[in-house]
């Protein structure tokens, strides 16, 4: 019968219910919001390095986060000791360098040249987790180090570099390790030809980058020591990477051995203050929400003194009302829940997309994701605090002298 | 009369009301018995305490001292919750000002002590209907206070009040608001009422309802200063 009346009540004052409601939602919206900010890097983070799908990473001292001139030489040897340490499933080296490129026809032709720079990841395509292949197709598995038998070395690029250079699959570039200064193209150039075009998961946004079997890069770059600038390891089931990390430490002391987990929690750290950011303006959007409804309960509840003192004459007992007026605080914060995650799905989105077109971040971290704990968290907050602030309105409520005010009423 | 015949009895009570000023006696000593089907008037002076009476009838607030005897309940030795549980069940009120919950229906307002008395629903409808019949207005349920006249509201008001079969009916002025001619439909309704066996406890100031009243207590003071019988 309470939730009846409740209803009934929020329904009469339509005008101000549907103020608080808007006031609500505005604050819920926030509040959403701050739910996604507070765990989204973190999500979106552990989200990329679970799609790449290693657990370690072995660079070369100094190296962190990551450094093409430090190199550790014999990659695929070192790749091999590391998957045959206990505990380890498999291993890879991964090398990146910069190279630079030009469309074929650009060099025949009477116009100045002008060569791109890209960043270059030597991958074995079979096992590569670094790209996904958007148009085209992806590099053939088969032998490296020297160039295919058509004599034209397969190539994946990004969307950037494709773009720069005017390249779609099946297209020929040149390219080379070297600028050459007098003419602005690449110095004795070899040819790619572009199998597909692929999304980077760690580019930044302005970030032109191709990956080639690491064989061919190793050529193009002139490099015949394999190079590798650091191993990508997966633990087998079961395995410590605490017991391989001290296994390799003392086969390779030159070498630093990190756990992604453990890099991952160092990067965590590092963005703790997006967590106080949120836990702030949080707390400042529950505010407002307990303020909007305390203040409306509290008058509306005086306001309706007699129609308690009523209720109370005619047999509802002290809890009923009480319950009354908290259904009708949850009743508020419930009808502002729909409308105030739609706004703040909506802010975050936009907020999202300015803050991740900044320089120097990787294209698929997100600041504002979607998780099913931020939307619980944000409707149990919601639900909680408003009910809460129902609190003092109906105590009020329940202490209202009857006979008193029946009198005052009359009179 | 014996106090176990009584529906509500007054046993000494006294009610004063505490003020910066100093307390302000609104009854003294009163003691009196209303027996089952007993129709009884208060009237005196505005101020003399008939109100107080009806409050302390009703269980709405207790005497400062002596007792009030409701169904063989002290009143004040009862917590807040049976003492609720006695206003729903064993006693209707009618008010001056109707009190008409306003964004209920006519029919939702006789069936809201129903629904609080967990009646089962079948019952409780049948029950509001026949209600608003006996009260002449089966055909106006649907209609919220506003779209009521001021008698009408009050015999919606009355409805109510009979819901949960109450032992007693306490009115406070129940003609007050009401001109004359709309005060003598309420009037016969209260006075057919107590020919169909409703205990009825009426405050007013007007001579002629208090005329079909059985009998009429005088107070003055907070005391009972005269009691006269029809």
């Amino acid at each position: 019968m309470i939730a009846f009346l409740a209803r009934r009540n929020l329904v009469r004052q339509r005008a101000r219910t549907l103020l608080c409601v808007l006031g609500l939602a505005v604050s819920t919206a926030l509040l959403y919001d701050m739910a996604l900010l507070s765990s989204g890097l973190k999500a979106s983070l552990t989200r990329v390095l679970d799609a790449i799908g290693y657990d370690l990473r072995v660079l070369p001292s100094g190296g962190l986060p990551f450094s093409s001139d430090a190199v550790l030489p014999g990659g695929h040897a070192l790749a091999a000791e590391l998957a045959a340490l206990p505990g380890v499933a498999e291993a890879e080296p991964l090398w990146a360098t910069t190279l630079y490129l030009e469309p074929r026809a650009a060099a025949a032709a009477a116009a100045p040249r002008r060569a791109v720079s890209a960043f270059a990841l030597g991958l074995a395509p079979e096992r590569q987790t670094m790209y996904r292949i958007e148009r085209g197709a992806g590099i053939p598995p088969g032998a490296t180090g020297s160039p295919a038998a058509s004599g034209v070395t397969p190539v994946v690029l990004n969307a950037l570099a494709a773009q720069a250079l005017g390249a779609a699959p099946g297209d020929t570039l040149l390219v080379s390790a070297t600028l050459d200064a007098v003419s602005g193209g690449a110095l004795r150039p070899e040819r790619l030809r572009v199998a597909g075009i692929g999304e980077f998961r760690f580019d930044m946004r302005t970030q032109r980058s191709l990956s080639l079997r690491p064989g061919d890069l190793a050529r193009i770059a002139g490099r015949g020591d394999d190079p590798a600038s650091f191993l990508l390891g997966k633990l087998a089931p079961g395995g410590s990477a605490r017991t391989v990390a001290a296994r390799w430490a003392a086969l390779h002391p030159e070498t630093e051995f990190h756990e992604v987990s453990e890099m991952l929690a160092q990067v965590r750290g590092q963005l703790s203050y997006f967590q106080q950011f949120s836990l702030i303006l949080g707390t400042v959007s529950l505010l407002v929400t307990f303020l909007l409804v305390l203040t409306l309960q509290t008058l509306a509840v005086n306001e309706r003194q007699g129609e308690i003192a009523i209720l109370r004459a005619l047999g509802l007992r002290a809890p009923r009302v009480v319950g009354l007026v908290l259904i009708e605080g949850f009743a508020l914060a419930a009808l502002a829940l729909g409308p105030g995650i739609l706004l703040g799905a909506v802010a975050a989105r936009g907020l999202d997309a300015i803050l991740t077109s900044s320089p120097g971040l990787p294209v698929g971290l997100s600041f504002f994701v979607f998780t099913p704990g931020a939307l619980v968290r944000t409707v149990g907050l919601v639900l909680v605090t408003a009910t809460l602030a129902g609190a003092y309105p109906a105590w009020l409520a329940a202490r209202t002298n009857v006979a008193l005010t029946l009198h005052r009423e009359v009179t | 009369m014996k106090g176990s015949e009584a529906v509500v009895e007054a046993r000494h009570a006294t009610k004063l009301y505490p003020m910066p000023a100093g307390d302000v006696r609104a009854l003294t000593d009163i003691s009196l018995a209303v027996a089952a089907g007993d129709y009884l008037a208060l009237m005196g002076p505005s101020g003399c305490g008939k109100s107080t009476l009806l409050n302390l009838f009703g269980a709405v607030d207790l005497p400062t001292s002596g007792s009030i005897v409701l169904e063989g309940e002290d009143t004040g030795a009862l917590g807040d919750g049976a003492r609720t549980a006695l206003r729903l069940t064993r006693v209707g009120f009618v008010f001056q000002r109707f009190f008409l919950l306003p964004m209920l229906s006519a029919y939702e307002n006789v069936l809201l002590p129903m629904l609080e008395a967990r009646m089962p629903r079948a019952e409780r409808e049948a029950r509001a209907h026949e209600l608003l019949d006996y009260v002449g207005l089966a055909n106006r349920g649907d209609h919220r206070p506003a779209q009521l006249s001021g008698g009408e509201m009050q015999r919606v008001a009355i409805a109510r009040a009979l819901a949960n079969r109450p032992r007693l009916l306490l009115a406070d002025e129940p003609t007050g608001e009401l001109d004359e001619a709309t005060g003598d439909v309420i009037a016969r309704l209260l006075a057919r009422l107590s020919a169909d066996g409703v205990t009825i406890v009426l405050v007013t100031h007007n001579p002629a309802l208090a005329a079909q009243a059985r009998r009429t207590l005088h107070l003055r003071d907070g005391r009972i200063v005269e009691e006269t019988y029809s």
